[in-house]
This record gives C-alpha cells, structure tokens and sequence, in this order.
C-alpha cells in the first residue's frame, strides 16, 4: 500500500462516516471539503507506519473534539483491508500500522508500473514555458551555463513527471549591438589582425576558429567591401555558433522544444507595441520624453524606461515583449533560470508581469543559480584549451563526463556556489555520489543476473507473498519506496531539483544496508538447497529498487548502468 | 617468490547450481574461480590454485571426493592447495574421516553463502598472498 493509497483509504474513511450520518462536516475554507489528506511516516516507528492528524484539521468541522473524533475513525479504520492497527495517540492522532502484506505489496506495484512509478498529476493544469542557458551566440557555453542546462533539463523532466505540461526554451539573444561587435570580430580575425581591447569585440581564441571554420566554407567574405564583410560574418558566425552551442547542449542530453529568436520580436512589431499593451493596464506613463513602465507600483526599487526619449527601445521592452508573447503562447507559469549576475531582475521581472494585469505570484518565477566552480588536483580550473579564459560546457564534459557532471550540478540546490571537485567526480567510490548511486543500481541488475544463473528469477505476481519482506531493513527500504512518488511532486513543486538526487542517495544507502545483513537478507539461496518464496520475495525487491533508482536517474537525466 | 594478484579458488561439485553459486559469492568478494564438475577435473585444473572447495559426493566414474582429497594433500605436483570440503555427509564420523584426510575445514550441505567465504578467506585473503 502506497502512502497515496492510505491517504485515500482514510479520506474514504471520513467520507462514508459523513455519508451514513455518523459524523456531520460543514465547510471550512480551506480544510472541508478535502481532496487530500496527509499521511506521514512517523520518526518513531514504534508510533506505527503512518500517523495523521486529520483528526485534528477537521475538529472544526466537526463540531466535536479530536480525540472522540479520532476514536470514531479509528474503530472504521481497523476494518479497513491492508491495515493491521490504529491507535489514537495525544491530542488526537492516529497511528496507523500497515499489514505485512500491504507494505510488501508495493514492490509489485512499483514492478508492475515500471518507468511510471513517481509520475502523478499533482502540476496537470500547469502549462509550464522553461527558459534556461538562453546565451549569447556570440561564443561558447561556459561553466554557469552548465549548471542551468543540468538544473534546466532536470527541472522540464521533474515538472513533467509531476503531470506539467513542459515547454524547454531557449532565448537567442540575437539582437542588439554585440551581434554587430561579434561580426566585427570575426571579420578581423579571418583578415588576420588581432581584435583590439576596450571596445567591447570579443578577444576569445575561439574567435579566431570560427572565423577559419567560417573561411573554409566561403572563402570569398573577405574579398567583400568591409561594411559588407561584418554584416557576412555576423550571419555566418551567428549561425555556426548557434550550431555549435545545440551540438554542445545536445551532447550533454539537453534538449530544448524551442529556440526563440529575440530578433523576431523586433521584426515582428511586438517589441513597438510594448508600451501600448502595458498601457491597457495604467501602469505607463511618459517622462523627460521617455516612455515608463511604473514598475515601482508592485515592488520594483525604481521605475523602468521601455522607449527613450530619442525613440529607441530598450532592452527591458524587449524582455516585455518576450514575456508577454509567452503569455500569448498560453504559458502559465512562465519560469525564468538565470544567473547569479541577473540578480537584479528578479523585482523588474515579477514587477513587469503584474503592470501586464498578471498574478506575479502565480504566472512568473525567477530562479536564480549561484556561481560554480571546477577544481582539480586542488586548484581551481580557470582556462580552457578551447577559448583560453573560461571553461566550456565541452570542457566539462572532457573532464567529468556526462553523468557525473549532470548529476554533481543537480545534486545542490541552486542558492548555494558549488564547487565541482574533477577527482572526486572521476573516482570509483561511495565518496563520489554519482558512483554510489549509479553502482547501488549495477548492483541491483547483478543480482538478477545472478539469480537468473541460479535458475531462478522473482516469479509470476501471483506467486509473490509480500508478507515475507518483514525485515527492518526491508521495511525501511519499502517505506524509502513508498516515499518516491512524493519526493517527485514535492520537488517539482519546490524546484528544488536537488531533493531527487539526495532522496536517491538515501535510498541507495538503505539497499546497501539491506545487502549488509548478508545472512538474515540473503538474496540468493543458501548452497544445496532450492530457492524458496522468501528468495523471490526479495527479488521483487530487489526490481523495485532498481525500477525507483533507475526513474530517478532519469529524472536527473543520469544513465543507471546495467554493469560497473 | 611472493604470488601477486587475487587468490585462486577451485570450485568442485557435479551440481551446476552449488558450483554457480558459490562462484557468484566468492567472486563478489574477488576471488579469481574456476570450476570443475569432477574429481578428474579437479586434479586437471589444480595447479596454481590457492583454495579448492570440495564437494566429497562426487560422480563416478573417476576419483571420488576422499581420493581427491588425500591426493591434493599428498602429491607435490599439485601444489598442495588448501581445501574447503562442502559436502552432505554431516555426521560426525564424515567430518573426522574428512578432516583427517587433510581437510583445511568442513562444511555442510545447505550451507549458509557467506560462512562459505569466510571459511575460504580465512585460508587465502582475495587479494592474495
């Protein structure tokens, strides 16, 4: 029996007390009429499996005290299949303990329901746009874009898993004057001079390649009148950038379902008709012959100009105009990743969307990741082979690999730096947490493959008897189970990415220590002697674990290797 | 000359399930095994081997598991291998009969995985020697 299961078994509960006049409930805002109620696993298991308090919550409605009303669930909650006591503890909690066989039920549910087990419904109705890494395309993905394309990617699968409906976007920062400076600069590189300092060109080494790549496939740009030549190299290296950062993105398993031109709002008109949609709301007012958006009346520290006096838009009227074509799109909330330098915009973001007439607590969010760092044999790393001053998405890859570096950068929480260690990361042992997990899983599969040797596997469903799984370690390891589905929801909701990855290394733990007790949890049977129900109980286990730890790689877009 | 690299252990029994199972627990622990399904076998592949476990009820035709035994203590040749016997007699006069035969130690049938190991480890570490 799941904790959802429960749940569900004591709302029913009340529910039938209610329908046969037993109990009598009127509505209290926010507490009756209930969808829900909560079940938690208590720190003292000697209070039971699970304990609510829905006594407590609904005394109210009731009109009576909690204990009696505790005393009348109770006494229906004891003839309830797949529950074995309640006990009314306190004020008026209810203690409840499982049925053997209900607790070992739930490896078969979580084999039966395989890649679908954690996936709910809890975010159905949200339509969810995720903007993460949206660089420059002037140069390579470095080590801050990293964190967001591992954190952004997890998030898009997490949300969904949580019955979110996910759009992953990028937003190419096209327009503007650095597309001209990045042309400039690969203009004269490809003529063989060097890129002057101080006038905001871009002095990367990976300038000069991608004015040679660029070369070789039209060698003819730099027989074009100079003005010309600029205008030639910002397209084609615009174009060979953004090619090379999808390739980078792609290679590190994040994909994005749209890469949103910010050019195409300026073409299109939307970023000129700013000022008129946000005027419809009353917040715009004209200043010193500049055109303003009265951020200032939702929070913002100061008001923000949108059109200047001498008539050109600024860069926050193209953020307008992007969120509020998001909003067209029909995306709410629309989630923003950005870096720990975009600090700023979080009050001119949210304070934006509520001039637009929207709710800034329900249809924007603004996520902010701290910096990250990479050290190796102690020393911080600094410089990339590839550009010379910062290190690369590529480069990452290089050092850490897939995997580990995915897994490293979603296992802490964004508000926090974090400092990717290379030789911890590259290490075979429970140290490096990557390893821990993913080999707690290659074991999980050797086991199989074991008994498979034996002649043996976990048996049809029918045959299984959950109720042998009564070991602590068992019971632990099935309520670390239980837990999952939660865990995805709770972290979807929260954004908080990093809370799969330390509920998988919790329940990594917990296999291990099942797997210690070598005699009383013995997997495989004992030599001479045929397996026996117990050996196959555990089997079912076994699949179980494997089935939660591998749908939580996932999640993080981590492999779960068969063999280490 | 010190011997460099995991212990050797000579898995012997004519049952496909216990020689697979003890391979699968002793690897884990990482032993290097090899198997032999008969008395025969097990003189063949012998040499260089650290640990033999034994089972005593071995199939005719050939040497049956005493045989074996007495010969693995006796014959130079064979590089006089430590022996775990795993076997179904358990009364006490197989277990004197075993151990007087040179058995390193003797355990009975079903036998419990992990006293299995610690039984070999105690003769040979995994890591060797």
């Amino acid at each position: 029996m799941t904790p959802e299961q429960l749940s569900q078994a004591v709302l029913d509960t009340v529910n039938a007390a209610v329908a046969d006049g037993a109990l009598t409930l009127t509505a209290v805002p926010g507490v009756w009429p209930a969808q829900t109620v909560t079940v938690e696993r208590p720190k003292n298991r000697d209070h039971g499996d699970y304990a609510t308090n829905v006594a407590l919550q609904l005394t109210k409605a009731a009109g009576m005290p909690p204990r009696a009303l505790a005393e009348l669930l109770a006494e229906r909650l004891r003839k309830v299949e797949g529950i074995a006591g309640v006990d009314v503890a306190g004020p008026g909690f209810l203690n409840l303990k499982l049925a053997a066989g209900a607790a070992g039920e739930l490896a078969k549910t979580i084999v039966e329901q395989g890649a679908e087990y954690g996936r709910s419904e809890t975010y159905a109705a949200h339509i969810v746009n995720l903007e993460f890494v949206s660089a420059n395309p002037t140069g390579p993905l470095h080590l801050g874009h990293t964190r967001w394309a591992a954190v952004g990617d997890a998030l898009g699968r997490l949300l969904e898993a949580a019955g979110a409906d996910v759009t992953r976007e990028f937003y190419i920062n096209d327009a503007g004057n650095q597309m001209n400076n990045f042309g400039m600069s690969l203009a004269l590189r490809a003529n063989g001079q060097e890129v002057p300092s101080g006038q905001g060109l871009y002095e990367g080494a990976y300038i000069k390649d991608l004015a040679q790549a660029i070369l070789e496939e039209h060698p003819v740009l730099t027989q074009l009148p100079e003005e010309a030549q600029v205008e030639a190299f910002r397209t084609a290296g615009y174009k060979l950038q953004l090619r090379l950062q999808q390739e980078s993105l792609e290679k590190f398993r994040t994909h994005f379902d749209v890469w949103f031109s910010e050019k195409t709002l300026h073409e299109s008109g939307a970023v000129e008709g700013v000022a008129d949609r946000l005027a419809e709301q009353g917040h715009v007012f004209e200043q010193d012959g500049a055109i303003w958006l009265r951020t200032t009346d939702f929070g913002d520290d100061k008001d923000r100009v949108i059109v200047r006096s001498n008539g050109e838009r600024t860069y926050f009227s193209a953020d307008c105009a992007y969120y509020l074509n998001k909003r067209d799109r029909g995306y709410s909330p629309c989630i923003y990743m950005l870096g720990a330098d975009h600090h700023g915009y979080v009050g001119r973001l949210k304070a934006m969307a509520a001039c637009s007439g929207d709710d800034p607590e329900k249809d924007i969010e603004v996520l902010i990741g701290q910096f990250v760092k990479m050290v190796k044999d102690g020393e911080e790393v600094k410089l990339s082979k590839r550009t010379g001053n910062i290190v690369t998405l590529d480069d990452v890859i290089d050092l850490i690999g897939v995997d580990a570096a995915r897994y490293a950068l979603a296992r802490s929480s964004v508000d926090n730096e974090l400092v990717l260690d290379v030789d911890l990361l590259t290490t075979n042992a429970p140290e490096n947490p990557v390893w821990y997990v993913q080999y707690a899983h290659a074991r999980m599969a050797s086991v199989k493959r074991n008994a498979a040797e034996l002649g043996f596997d976990k048996g049809s469903a029918e045959d299984f008897k959950p109720e042998l799984l009564s070991h602590p370690r068992e019971e632990e390891l099935l309520a670390a189970l239980a837990e999952f589905p939660r865990v995805v929801a709770q972290a979807a909701g929260l954004r908080a990415v990093h809370k799969v990855a330390h509920y998988l290394e919790d329940l990594a733990g917990k296999y291990h220590a099942w797997q210690s007790e070598k005699k009383d949890c013995r997997i495989l049977p004992l030599g001479g002697e045929a397996p026996t129900d117990l050996n196959r109980a555990r089997l079912w286990l076994v699949e179980a674990t494997q089935t939660v730890l591998r749908n939580g790689l996932d999640l993080l877009g981590v492999s779960a290797p068969e063999r280490m | 000359m010190t011997k460099t690299g995991p212990s050797r252990v000579l898995v012997v029994d004519d049952s496909d399930t216990v020689r697979t199972l003890i391979r699968i627990n002793l690897e884990l622990e990482g032993f290097e095994v090899q198997e032999a399904e008969s008395g025969a076998r097990c003189l063949e592949l012998v040499p260089g081997t650290d640990v033999v476990t034994l089972d005593l009820l071995l199939p005719d035709p050939g040497p049956g598991g005493l045989d074996v035994l007495r010969r693995l203590k006796c014959d130079p040749a064979l590089g006089r291998p430590r022996v775990v016997v795993v076997t179904a007699a358990a009364l006490p006069e197989d277990r004197r009969r075993g151990e007087s035969a040179g058995a390193d130690a003797y355990i009975t049938k079903p036998f419990e995985p992990v006293d299995l190991v610690d039984a070999v480890r105690a003769l040979a570490p995994p890591g060797g020697t």
